[in-house]
């Protein structure tokens, strides 16, 4: 009750102020009427830890996800790519790392209200900012822990209308190839792993089988078949289109924009007329939409108007199994199709990659994206000098229509008898009609609030920026979800003297409806201080420019508790019916206790430190320097290490877990020209090393067992120290038992950590690093002589390891393929020749299961440190006498290039995207005009 | 007056807006808090069915996705190699990693029905009572009876939860209510007898409140719920484990005739007022196992029951049935188990056996599925080919025939795991009764001998073996009651526990064997029946479960670990 009524009357107070003014009749405007200039929106006076990126930096490329195009652009930024395929390629995105072992979803906001990334094309982009410290953080209060993201788009500059258009094509080609064995590999390694497990040579495919598939001389009965390659083209081609218009006068001010991108996906084309079967599954098109207005009514109101969109059509196949296919089907499973021009298979493996790609039918998504703001600003000067008032509300909505169609096709394998005849017969499957019945539709909104009071004067050497604000935000997904609330106050106060002293004191009281009644507000409070040493009488070093620096700390805080809603309340939950009936016909819906309640559930607390310097030397380098240090408490955990399972409840969430979080970031930017020749560089480099302070962790055998005190994410696997040369060594009363399985020559020896004689898993240890990287950066050329133009973006990632698993690198597991590594298997075969014992560097080969081998150990463990040329571009600009001619301003032409090298320490994989849809790389020409 | 109109016109948007506490409340509830639960019989019914869906986690279908336990003893090997079974035959589960880990789950189970138990003490004045009108008055005096049936119901599952909890680790905490973390703490294991004690008594306590027979009584939408004979079959089985060498230790005479009175008592059981037997033993085997035999026959005592689905025959098929995956493949240990009949001829040793072994499992050269099985090397379904059965036996058990399996239009059926069905209550009653008195004794109370309670078993009309012959000493009984055991109740998840409490873990430990079958030059057959699968590991430690370290380290001065693990 109290909250409520602090707002009503700070708002009753603010909102009456003004309208007792009686200026409610008239409406008013926002290109602002700046009376006095506002030092606190420019960098030198800001207190904030934040980094940047213009949006005509950020280069398009074949892929269309923004956020991906961000690698390495933005200090404590780090974006970390999932997959190629258009569409379905939204990274995962952290800011200065993870300070939680919880959900770390950072959030976005466009021009001023929460949206999302990822339908913005960086044609319509101004800038996008990342906000890293408390005092920048403040404004979001209980949503602010993890980071967030700032964009903003183009608007119109007063002035003659400019017309903007650009186009570019591209070809874009895969970069990451599996390497498997063709079919003579695997059919040779396949004896030597059935071998292994009978324990003697008895080869499974004879010696005039091997010659077969090593001449490809029969390709029905003994293919060889890289079903990726078949699933996949080897290329495919990118459209880029865009128009802008914009400009103003006095009053009004526009940008519009339309951007169309086509990007077809790489899957292959059918030419399969056996059955029917769906022609493509490869449309992906984005269309994009922005309008911004700017409208000054008169000196006291003014309007501000964005609409942006996208119009999204995507085809995706329907299966969901192909890639899964291609990573583990046999070369020499069955050929693509029969004979007859049937899909192929077999008992073993009813599935075939391409017939899931054509023959299972196809979904199409059509995804519809709107966000359309309206700000009302009054400038009440006239009447409190510096005094404005901006109300504020803005929708978004996502909508998504996915219409499936359904279809199955008929398997057919073929047989040779004797006399050579061929024949296919069905084993399995139907050829329906395809089934155009099923739909889904998914739609989220948000309706966001916001309204804000601000007080800015300078009085003399004095400078005062104040401002106090309301807002709200509804988040609905569509079904039977409850909305996600949020609403409260935020607003902060900054103070300067004499342009060398600044203090910031910024705060939010806001709450969420995921927290008991008692609890849904908190109070998040940060404090700035700041010190232009550069500015001081007493400073006297020419070549420096600016020097600053600023300390900030605070708290912020997180109420999104994972999938746990209103982990406050107790619920009983339906679960699955009781099936009861003498004729099988009656059921009962059931109830049971979920998990508990805990009516002390509040939010995560992050409290963080920021220390910051920034200094510009000689008028050319600029350099940034932020070390910071974050601690999350009141993580969310179950107490598993305390109460025993008789009590039998499912445990509930308390606010117990611990992690901190500590790193740096350093930017550097150096300009320079020297006559018809000038240069950038731009650099980022960025550190954040976590560590799990308390988790609520259950009691462990040895104290290396731990996962406390580790950081978030840390590996654990068994230490591999060779390979079992002989039963001698097995057997030896010294060498510890390996409990996984049985083992025999060749496979996986592993260090006995805490020397009880067992290897189990008490004795994995810490390896290696997280999957998420302790160290990301960037670099940025650019060079220019004359007319041309040379640019080149690096990004990279350091400390950092995976764990490989599954087919990709388990030779023959669950009837899979064979990875190349594969060929540095152990094997120990005399008669024929073959003894690798000395050299091996893969366990022995086996086509049953291996739990001693295919576990996690130093042996799959991968260092995944690279660094990426992710885009290349040399332009040429016309000169003015060619433009004019042309009726041009500017004319730009460019070829790009773009993921043209990569350094990994990890030489079987791509870093990023292992295996599915591969990454691309890709080469396309440009046109950029300006009217 | 403008003004104050927009004063007004203020407070009202910022009453709109600021509504705080009431700004962020979604003001409903999706789900269902606790006092929203025990409060009418709709709710209080779908409580206590909540306390009944626990039983999956027990069920011998789909509590190890879709494979069989029998694969963690010798009755089977599983044909796929990542399946949860494989880490019992390696002897790589301890007490950190235990695939057959229900220790949490079962007492996640008793919470419920304990929660249900304390909850609906009340129901009288819980349920809604209508007076007025005599159909309201009978509404109520039948919701009553309803749910009074549910709390024996109830308490009849919270003993069976603790016999699946004792039979796996030995003595474990008895709960009879609900708890706190502190009250946890102080809570220590209670010893084997003490379990099966609370089994047998809770059961004696409540068989004859329960109902009897759901069709007689007028409520076949009910059939599936517990009954009188399901409290009387858990206390056989409990009072037969309390019995057995490994939990009698002394081998007290006395606990052997506690579980042939109590198996006797459940054979003997009548119909509610009536002459006539509730249950009988069905004449024929191989449909006992399949739908709707499998929950409605006259033989099912308790079972639960399953949507349809084709999963287990696409886990279980043979390979050579498109779809198929092989899946549990029977062992040739188990096949040596079946009688061999008079007659016998090692070149066809399917033929003159025991009938129940090509009901049970598909051997080389039977038809199934509308075809001829060909497990012989070279065959279709040959143990040379890739993802086939490494035994050369598929199960047939349970798996109901002729299902398509792949494309659009595929077969299903109705699957039902029964946990108890009348033919145990003989094979309990000849086992006790032999060890209490020897195979051919009768008197006024027992007036049935071991022996005929196994001819009773042996002559179901399908199988129709020869009776036993009389005068046999308790040893020589023994092994047939073991071996009769062993083949009616193969894969119905009995085997590995009989072993143990028979203190033959032991065999659990031998090789799995399967044959080899080569096909020669005039296609006659040679068999190999000694091919090693699997070399399997049991360890004396094995005859219990370890309990988990987890539960140990958080209370381990009251929480003692069983020993050797």
């Amino acid at each position: 009750m109290r909250n409520k009524n602090i707002i009503k009357q700070l708002l009753s107070l603010l909102l009456l102020a003004a309208f007792n003014q009686g200026i409610y009749a008239q409406i008013l405007s926002d290109t602002l009427i700046v009376k006095e200039s506002n030092p606190f929106t420019t960098d030198k006076y800001s207190l904030s830890a934040k980094s940047s990126v213009a949006g005509n930096n950020i280069r398009g490329q074949a892929e269309s996800s923004l956020s991906n195009l961000l690698s390495g652009r933005i200090a404590g930024l780090t974006v970390m790519h999932s997959s190629g395929l258009p569409g379905e390629n939204t990274p995962q995105v952290f800011i200065r790392g993870k300070s939680t072992y919880m959900g770390t979803d950072i959030l976005v906001y466009v021009d001023g209200f929460e949206s999302s990334l990822d339908f913005l094309v960086p044609e319509e982009i101004e800038k996008i900012t990342v906000l890293k410290d408390a005092v920048a953080l403040a404004p979001y209060g209980i949503r602010g822990a993890n980071g967030v993201i700032l964009v903003e788009t183009k608007r119109g500059q007063s002035g003659s209308l400019k017309i903007g258009v650009g186009v570019k094509t591209g070809l874009s080609n895969p970069i990451n190839k599996l390497d498997f064995l063709d079919s003579y590999g695997y059919a040779s390694l396949y004896n030597e792993a059935i071998s292994n497990d009978l324990g003697k040579w008895s080869p499974y495919y004879t010696d005039d089988e091997l010659a077969i598939y090593k001449n490809g001389s029969d390709p029905s009965f003994y293919p060889n078949v890289n079903w990726l390659d078949e699933v996949l083209k080897s290329q495919t081609h990118f459209e880029e289109a865009n128009i802008s218009l914009q400009g103003g006068g006095s009053n009004v001010n526009y940008y519009t924009m339309v951007n169309f991108t086509n990007t077809p996906q790489l899957f292959q084309t059918n030419n399969n007329s056996f059955a029917k079967s769906i022609k493509s599954v490869n449309a992906y098109t984005k269309l994009n939409v922005r309008g911004n207005i700017d409208v000054k009514i008169n000196d006291i109101f003014g309007i501000k108007v964005n609409m942006g969109g996208a119009v999204l059509n995507i085809d995706a196949p329907n299966s969901s199994k192909i890639f899964t296919l291609t990573n583990s089907l046999p070369p020499n499973a069955f050929p693509v199709t029969n004979i007859d021009g049937s899909w192929a298979a077999s008992p073993t493996y009813p599935d075939n990659p391409l017939a899931e790609l054509h023959g299972t039918g196809k979904k199409n998504y059509h995804k519809r994206y709107l966000q359309s703001d309206l700000v009302l600003r009054q400038d009440l000067s006239q009447f409190i000098k510096g005094l404005s008032f901006s109300e504020g509300i803005s929708f978004w909505g996502y909508g998504n229509t996915e219409d499936i169609t359904t279809k199955d096709y008929q398997r057919y394998q073929m047989t040779r008898n004797d006399q050579g005849e061929v024949a296919t017969n069905l084993i399995g499957g139907s050829n329906p009609e395809f089934d155009l019945s099923q739909s889904l539709k998914d739609q989220t909104t948000r309706l966001s609030i916001d309204l804000k009071a601000n007080y800015m004067r300078n009085f003399d050497k004095h400078h005062l920026d104040a401002s106090i604000a309301y807002m709200y935000s509804k988040y609905t997904i569509s079904g039977n979800n409850l909305a996600y609330l949020n609403a409260g106050l935020y607003g902060n106060v900054k103070y300067m003297f004499d342009s060398r002293y600044l203090a910031e004191f910024a705060y939010a009281y806001n709450g969420s409806e995921n927290l008991p009644n008692n609890n849904k507000y908190g109070f998040f409070p940060s404090m700035a201080l700041g010190w232009i040493v550069s500015e001081e009488n007493f400073f006297n070093v020419p070549s420096i420019d600016l020097l600053k620096v600023r300390i900030s700390g605070g708290m912020v805080g997180n109420s999104d508790l994972g999938s746990t809603r209103f982990g406050y309340q107790t619920y009983y939950n339906s679960s699955t019916k009781l099936n009861l009936g003498s004729a099988a016909n009656s059921s009962i819906s059931s109830l049971i206790e979920g998990k508990l309640g805990n009516p002390y559930i509040s939010y995560e607390k992050n409290y963080k430190y920021n220390f910051g310097l920034e200094t510009r030397i000689l008028k050319k380098i600029s350099i940034a320097f932020d070390l910071f240090y974050e601690k999350r408490k009141g993580i969310l955990a179950t107490n598993e290490s305390k109460v025993p399972a008789i009590v039998g409840i499912n445990l509930p969430y308390e606010n117990i877990g611990e992690v901190s979080n500590k790193g740096f970031e350093v930017e550097l930017t150096h300009n320079n020209r020297i006559n018809d020749f000038s240069y950038t560089i731009g650099g980022n480099i960025a550190f954040a090393k976590n560590k799990i302070d308390y988790q609520a962790e259950v009691l462990r055998s040895e104290n290396y067992l731990y996962r406390t005190g580790r950081p978030v994410g840390q590996q654990f696997a068994l230490e591999a120290i060779g390979f079992f040369n002989s039963w001698e060594e097995i057997n030896d009363a010294q060498t510890p038992v390996h409990s996984f399985a049985q083992v025999q020559p060749g496979d996986v020896r592993y260090k006995d950590q805490n020397g009880d004689g067992i290897i189990n898993e008490d004795d994995l240890i810490a390896m290696g690093y997280s999957s998420i990287p302790q160290i990301s950066g960037g670099l940025n050329l650019g060079l220019s002589y004359k007319n041309f133009d040379l640019i080149a973006d690096f990004y990279g990632m350091a400390n950092r390891s995976t764990m490989l698993s599954g087919n990709l690198v388990w030779a023959f597991y669950n009837n899979g393929q064979v990875p190349e590594m594969a060929l540095d298997r152990w094997a120990y075969y005399p008669d024929r020749g073959i003894d690798t014992r000395s050299s091996a560097k893969y366990p022995r080969l086996t086509v049953a299961d291996n739990n001693n081998n295919n576990r996690a150990s130093s042996l799959w463990m991968r260092d995944i440190s690279f660094f990426r040329l992710q885009n290349m571009e040399l332009g040429y600009n016309f000169s003015k006498s060619v433009t004019s001619k042309l009726f041009m301003k500017q004319l730009r032409v460019y070829l790009q290039g773009t993921n043209l090298l990569t350094y990994s320490t990890m030489k079987e994989f791509d870093p990023e995207v292992y295996s599915g849809y591969p990454m691309v790389r890709s080469f396309s020409i440009g046109l950029k005009a300006q009217f | 007056m403008k003004q104050i109109i927009q004063i007004l016109l203020t407070a009202t948007l910022l009453s709109a807006l600021t509504g705080c506490n009431d700004t962020l409340d979604n003001s409903i509830d999706i789900d269902l808090t606790p006092d929203q639960v025990y409060v009418n019989f709709e709710r209080m019914e779908q409580a206590a069915a909540g306390a009944y869906i626990n039983l999956a986690k027990v069920s011998g279908f789909y509590a190890w996705g879709n494979s069989l336990k029998a694969c963690a003893s010798d009755e089977a090997e599983e044909t796929n190699y990542t399946a949860k079974s494989q880490q019992f035959n390696i002897g790589s589960w301890n007490q950190y990693s235990n695939p057959d880990d229900i220790y949490a789950s079962m007492y996640t189970a008793i919470r419920q029905c304990n929660l249900f138990l304390e909850n609906s003490t009340e129901y009288k004045k819980i349920l809604v009572r209508d007076t007025i009108t005599s159909a309201g008055r009978d509404q109520y005096m039948q919701q009553c009876t309803l749910i009074e049936w549910y709390r024996y119901e109830v308490q009849f599952l919270r003993a069976f939860y603790h016999f699946e909890l004792a039979k796996r680790y030995g003595g474990i905490p008895i709960i009879r209510k609900t708890i706190t973390e502190d009250e946890a703490l102080k809570i220590p294991r209670s010893d084997m007898q003490e379990c099966m004690t609370f089994v047998k008594e809770e059961c004696d306590s409540i068989y004859k409140h329960m109902q009897y027979d759901w069709i007689a009584a007028k409520y076949p939408d009910y059939h599936g719920r517990a009954t009188a004979g399901a409290a009387l079959a858990l206390s056989s089985r409990a009072t037969l484990y309390q019995a057995s060498p490994l939990h009698n230790p002394g081998n007290d005479i006395s606990l052997w005739k506690d579980a042939a009175t109590v198996a006797k008592t459940l054979i003997d059981l009548k119909k509610a007022n009536s002459t006539t037997p509730q249950y009988a033993m069905a004449s024929n085997y191989d449909e006992l196992f399949l739908a709707p035999n499998s929950y409605s026959g006259s033989e099912i005592i308790f079972y639960q029951r399953f949507a349809n689905s084709n999963v287990l025959e696409a886990w279980s098929y043979p390979i050579g049935t498109p779809g198929g995956n092989s899946g549990v493949t029977p062992s040739q240990n188990l096949v040596d188990a079946y009688e061999k009949l008079p007659g016998w001829d090692a070149s066809k040793p399917y033929e003159k056996v025991d009938p129940r072994l090509q009901k049970t499992i598909v051997v080389n050269g039977s038809t199934w599925n509308g075809r001829t099985i060909e497990s012989h090397i070279g065959g279709i379904d040959g143990t040379d080919k890739k993802g086939a059965s490494r035994t050369g036996y598929y199960l047939k058990k349970f798996l109901s025939p002729n299902l398509a399996l792949t494309g659009a239009n595929q077969g299903r059926s109705m699957k039902a795991w029964v946990f108890f069905r009348y033919t145990e209550a003989f094979l309990n009653y000849a086992e006790a009764m032999n060890e209490a008195f020897g195979p051919d004794y009768t008197d006024a109370t027992y007036t049935m001998s071991a022996r005929e309670a196994l001819d009773k078993i042996r002559q179901r009309a399908d199988v129709n073996l020869p009776a036993i012959q009389s005068g046999l000493n308790k040893d020589e009984f023994r092994e047939i009651v073991k071996r009769e055991r062993r083949v009616e109740l193969a894969f119905e998840d009995h085997r590995a526990w009989d072993l143990r409490r028979w203190k033959e873990g032991e065999k659990l430990g031998e090789p799995i064997k399967g044959v080899r079958i080569t096909k020669n030059v005039d296609n006659s057959l040679s068999y190999d029946f000694d091919y090693t699968v699997e070399d399997r590991v049991f360890s004396e430690k094995m005859y219990f479960y370890p309990i988990p370290q987890s539960e140990i380290n958080k209370n381990p001065e009251v929480l003692k670990q069983n020993p050797l693990w």
